[in-house]
Protein backbone atom coordinates (compact mmCIF):
# COMPACT_ATOMS: atom_id res chain seq x y z
CA UNK A 1 0.00 0.00 0.00
CA UNK A 2 1.58 3.19 -1.00
CA UNK A 3 1.19 6.34 0.98
CA UNK A 4 -0.41 9.21 -0.77
CA UNK A 5 1.83 12.18 -0.43
CA UNK A 6 0.86 15.73 -1.24
CA UNK A 7 2.79 18.88 -1.05
CA UNK A 8 1.26 21.36 1.36
CA UNK A 9 0.82 24.89 0.16
CA UNK A 10 -1.05 27.73 1.81
CA UNK A 11 -1.68 25.88 5.02
CA UNK A 12 -0.28 27.80 7.96
CA UNK A 13 0.96 24.85 9.91
CA UNK A 14 2.31 23.09 6.89
CA UNK A 15 3.58 26.10 4.95
CA UNK A 16 6.66 25.24 2.99
CA UNK A 17 9.18 27.64 1.52
CA UNK A 18 7.36 29.73 -1.07
CA UNK A 19 9.70 30.81 -3.87
CA UNK A 20 7.22 33.33 -5.26
CA UNK A 21 8.38 36.10 -2.94
CA UNK A 22 12.00 35.27 -3.65
CA UNK A 23 11.44 35.51 -7.40
CA UNK A 24 9.78 38.90 -6.97
CA UNK A 25 12.73 40.10 -4.90
CA UNK A 26 15.15 38.82 -7.52
CA UNK A 27 13.23 40.67 -10.24
CA UNK A 28 13.46 43.91 -8.30
CA UNK A 29 17.17 43.45 -7.76
CA UNK A 30 17.70 42.70 -11.45
CA UNK A 31 15.81 45.87 -12.37
CA UNK A 32 18.17 47.91 -10.23
CA UNK A 33 21.13 45.95 -11.54
CA UNK A 34 20.29 46.82 -15.14
CA UNK A 35 20.46 50.49 -14.24
CA UNK A 36 24.22 50.14 -14.85
CA UNK A 37 23.30 50.31 -18.54
CA UNK A 38 22.72 54.07 -18.15
CA UNK A 39 24.97 56.63 -19.80
CA UNK A 40 25.72 58.12 -16.38
CA UNK A 41 27.42 54.85 -15.41
CA UNK A 42 29.95 55.32 -18.22
CA UNK A 43 30.59 59.05 -18.14
CA UNK A 44 31.53 60.60 -14.82
CA UNK A 45 30.72 64.01 -13.43
CA UNK A 46 32.49 66.85 -15.26
CA UNK A 47 35.40 68.42 -13.42
CA UNK A 48 35.85 72.12 -14.06
CA UNK A 49 39.26 73.77 -13.77
CA UNK A 50 39.18 77.32 -15.04
CA UNK A 51 38.14 77.27 -18.66
CA UNK A 52 38.82 73.57 -19.02
CA UNK A 53 36.32 70.83 -18.30
CA UNK A 54 37.31 67.19 -18.02
CA UNK A 55 34.83 64.32 -18.26
CA UNK A 56 36.14 60.86 -17.34
CA UNK A 57 34.78 57.82 -19.15
CA UNK A 58 34.94 54.17 -18.20
CA UNK A 59 33.93 50.77 -19.47
CA UNK A 60 31.58 48.94 -17.11
CA UNK A 61 31.04 45.19 -16.92
CA UNK A 62 28.44 43.84 -14.54
CA UNK A 63 27.08 40.38 -14.06
CA UNK A 64 24.66 38.86 -11.58
CA UNK A 65 23.06 35.47 -11.01
CA UNK A 66 20.60 33.95 -8.52
CA UNK A 67 19.20 30.55 -7.79
CA UNK A 68 16.37 29.34 -5.54
CA UNK A 69 15.17 25.91 -4.70
CA UNK A 70 12.48 24.30 -2.61
CA UNK A 71 11.36 20.84 -1.70
CA UNK A 72 9.17 19.06 0.77
CA UNK A 73 6.34 16.69 1.44
CA UNK A 74 3.35 16.42 3.79
CA UNK A 75 2.82 12.92 4.95
CA UNK A 76 -0.78 11.74 5.36
CA UNK A 77 0.06 8.52 7.10
CA UNK A 78 -1.27 8.45 10.64
CA UNK A 79 2.08 7.31 11.85
CA UNK A 80 3.78 10.20 10.21
CA UNK A 81 2.12 13.54 10.83
CA UNK A 82 5.27 15.53 10.35
CA UNK A 83 5.93 18.01 7.65
CA UNK A 84 9.24 17.86 5.92
CA UNK A 85 10.36 20.69 3.79
CA UNK A 86 13.09 23.06 3.00
CA UNK A 87 14.26 25.69 0.66
CA UNK A 88 17.11 27.96 -0.05
CA UNK A 89 18.65 30.37 -2.41
CA UNK A 90 21.85 32.08 -3.27
CA UNK A 91 23.33 34.54 -5.62
CA UNK A 92 26.24 36.71 -6.50
CA UNK A 93 27.34 39.48 -8.74
CA UNK A 94 30.25 41.58 -9.82
CA UNK A 95 30.78 45.03 -11.27
CA UNK A 96 34.06 45.96 -12.92
CA UNK A 97 34.79 49.47 -14.14
CA UNK A 98 37.87 50.36 -16.10
CA UNK A 99 38.86 53.89 -17.19
CA UNK A 100 39.00 54.30 -20.94
CA UNK A 101 39.52 57.97 -21.78
CA UNK A 102 39.18 61.51 -20.55
CA UNK A 103 37.27 64.05 -22.59
CA UNK A 104 38.96 67.44 -22.35
CA UNK A 105 36.77 70.40 -23.26
CA UNK A 106 38.25 73.84 -23.73
CA UNK A 107 36.49 76.95 -25.07
CA UNK A 108 38.04 76.35 -28.49
CA UNK A 109 38.25 72.60 -28.79
CA UNK A 110 37.18 69.18 -27.58
CA UNK A 111 39.65 66.33 -27.57
CA UNK A 112 39.76 62.79 -26.24
CA UNK A 113 42.77 61.68 -24.22
CA UNK A 114 43.02 57.88 -24.03
CA UNK A 115 43.96 56.31 -20.73
CA UNK A 116 46.54 53.61 -21.29
CA UNK A 117 46.90 50.84 -18.71
CA UNK A 118 50.52 49.79 -19.04
CA UNK A 119 50.09 46.87 -16.64
CA UNK A 120 47.42 45.21 -18.75
CA UNK A 121 49.41 45.71 -21.93
CA UNK A 122 52.52 44.23 -20.30
CA UNK A 123 50.50 41.21 -19.14
CA UNK A 124 49.14 40.71 -22.65
CA UNK A 125 52.66 40.90 -24.05
CA UNK A 126 53.92 38.34 -21.53
CA UNK A 127 51.01 36.05 -22.41
CA UNK A 128 51.84 36.32 -26.10
CA UNK A 129 55.49 35.55 -25.46
CA UNK A 130 54.45 32.64 -23.26
CA UNK A 131 52.33 31.20 -26.08
CA UNK A 132 55.28 31.34 -28.46
CA UNK A 133 57.78 29.90 -25.97
CA UNK A 134 55.37 27.12 -25.11
CA UNK A 135 54.94 26.22 -28.75
CA UNK A 136 58.72 26.23 -29.28
CA UNK A 137 59.23 23.98 -26.25
CA UNK A 138 56.55 21.60 -27.46
CA UNK A 139 58.01 21.36 -30.94
CA UNK A 140 61.53 20.85 -29.56
CA UNK A 141 60.20 18.01 -27.43
CA UNK A 142 58.79 16.35 -30.52
CA UNK A 143 62.10 16.69 -32.35
CA UNK A 144 63.90 14.53 -29.73
CA UNK A 145 63.77 10.89 -30.88
CA UNK A 146 61.93 8.64 -28.46
CA UNK A 147 63.69 5.58 -27.14
CA UNK A 148 61.71 2.44 -27.79
CA UNK A 149 61.63 -0.31 -25.22
CA UNK A 150 63.40 -3.28 -26.71
CA UNK B 1 11.40 36.10 -27.52
CA UNK B 2 15.18 36.09 -27.72
CA UNK B 3 15.18 39.81 -28.54
CA UNK B 4 13.71 40.65 -25.15
CA UNK B 5 16.55 38.83 -23.41
CA UNK B 6 19.29 40.49 -25.44
CA UNK B 7 19.28 44.23 -25.96
CA UNK B 8 21.88 46.38 -27.63
CA UNK B 9 21.18 50.03 -26.91
CA UNK B 10 22.74 53.36 -27.66
CA UNK B 11 22.08 56.06 -25.10
CA UNK B 12 23.04 59.71 -25.11
CA UNK B 13 23.66 62.41 -22.57
CA UNK B 14 23.73 66.02 -23.77
CA UNK B 15 25.71 68.63 -21.85
CA UNK B 16 26.43 72.29 -22.42
CA UNK B 17 30.01 73.49 -22.04
CA UNK B 18 30.40 77.18 -22.68
CA UNK B 19 29.13 77.84 -26.18
CA UNK B 20 29.42 74.21 -27.22
CA UNK B 21 26.75 71.54 -27.08
CA UNK B 22 28.25 68.13 -26.42
CA UNK B 23 26.42 64.84 -26.71
CA UNK B 24 28.02 61.87 -24.98
CA UNK B 25 27.01 58.55 -26.46
CA UNK B 26 27.36 55.13 -24.84
CA UNK B 27 26.58 51.65 -26.09
CA UNK B 28 25.23 48.98 -23.82
CA UNK B 29 24.73 45.28 -24.36
CA UNK B 30 22.24 43.78 -21.91
CA UNK B 31 21.50 40.10 -21.53
CA UNK B 32 18.66 39.39 -19.13
CA UNK B 33 17.86 35.85 -18.13
CA UNK B 34 15.26 34.63 -15.61
CA UNK B 35 17.77 34.39 -12.79
CA UNK B 36 20.57 36.65 -13.78
CA UNK B 37 21.98 38.98 -16.29
CA UNK B 38 24.95 40.68 -17.80
CA UNK B 39 25.59 44.28 -18.84
CA UNK B 40 28.50 45.58 -20.88
CA UNK B 41 28.43 49.35 -21.11
CA UNK B 42 31.11 51.43 -22.78
CA UNK B 43 31.67 54.94 -24.14
CA UNK B 44 31.27 55.20 -27.89
CA UNK B 45 31.11 58.64 -29.50
CA UNK B 46 31.31 62.28 -28.51
CA UNK B 47 29.43 64.69 -30.76
CA UNK B 48 30.33 68.37 -30.53
CA UNK B 49 28.24 71.19 -31.92
CA UNK B 50 29.93 74.56 -31.67
CA UNK B 51 28.22 77.95 -31.53
CA UNK B 52 28.84 78.57 -35.23
CA UNK B 53 26.95 75.42 -36.13
CA UNK B 54 29.88 73.18 -36.93
CA UNK B 55 29.50 69.54 -35.99
CA UNK B 56 32.32 67.27 -34.99
CA UNK B 57 32.24 63.58 -34.14
CA UNK B 58 34.99 62.08 -32.00
CA UNK B 59 35.39 58.34 -31.49
CA UNK B 60 36.29 57.15 -28.00
CA UNK B 61 38.93 54.53 -28.68
CA UNK B 62 39.94 52.07 -26.00
CA UNK B 63 43.68 51.99 -26.63
CA UNK B 64 44.37 49.47 -23.87
CA UNK B 65 41.86 46.97 -25.25
CA UNK B 66 43.14 47.40 -28.81
CA UNK B 67 46.72 46.81 -27.65
CA UNK B 68 45.67 43.72 -25.71
CA UNK B 69 43.83 42.23 -28.68
CA UNK B 70 46.73 43.02 -31.03
CA UNK B 71 49.30 41.43 -28.73
CA UNK B 72 47.21 38.31 -28.11
CA UNK B 73 46.54 37.93 -31.82
CA UNK B 74 50.27 38.32 -32.45
CA UNK B 75 51.02 35.66 -29.87
CA UNK B 76 48.56 33.18 -31.35
CA UNK B 77 49.72 33.86 -34.90
CA UNK B 78 53.35 33.60 -33.84
CA UNK B 79 52.69 30.29 -32.10
CA UNK B 80 51.01 28.86 -35.18
CA UNK B 81 53.84 30.10 -37.38
CA UNK B 82 56.46 28.61 -35.07
CA UNK B 83 54.58 25.33 -35.04
CA UNK B 84 54.45 25.11 -38.84
CA UNK B 85 58.07 26.16 -39.27
CA UNK B 86 59.50 23.75 -36.74
CA UNK B 87 57.28 20.91 -37.94
CA UNK B 88 58.67 21.31 -41.45
CA UNK B 89 62.23 21.36 -40.16
CA UNK B 90 61.59 18.21 -38.10
CA UNK B 91 60.21 16.37 -41.14
CA UNK B 92 63.35 17.18 -43.09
Amino acid sequence: MTDEITIASGAKSGRLFDPTNSIATVDKMLDRFFETARVEAVYGSPVQNGDTMVIPSAEVFSGMGFGVGTGGALGKDTADQGIAGGGGGGGGGSVIARPVAAIVITPNSVRIEPIVDVTKIALAALTAVGFMIGMMARMKGKSVPRLRNS
Amino acid sequence: MAASFIRFETRTLPIIAGNQRIVLQARALQIRLPFGGFVWNRPAIVRVRSADGRNCVLMVRDVTRLAQIALLALGIAGSILIGFTMRNSIRR
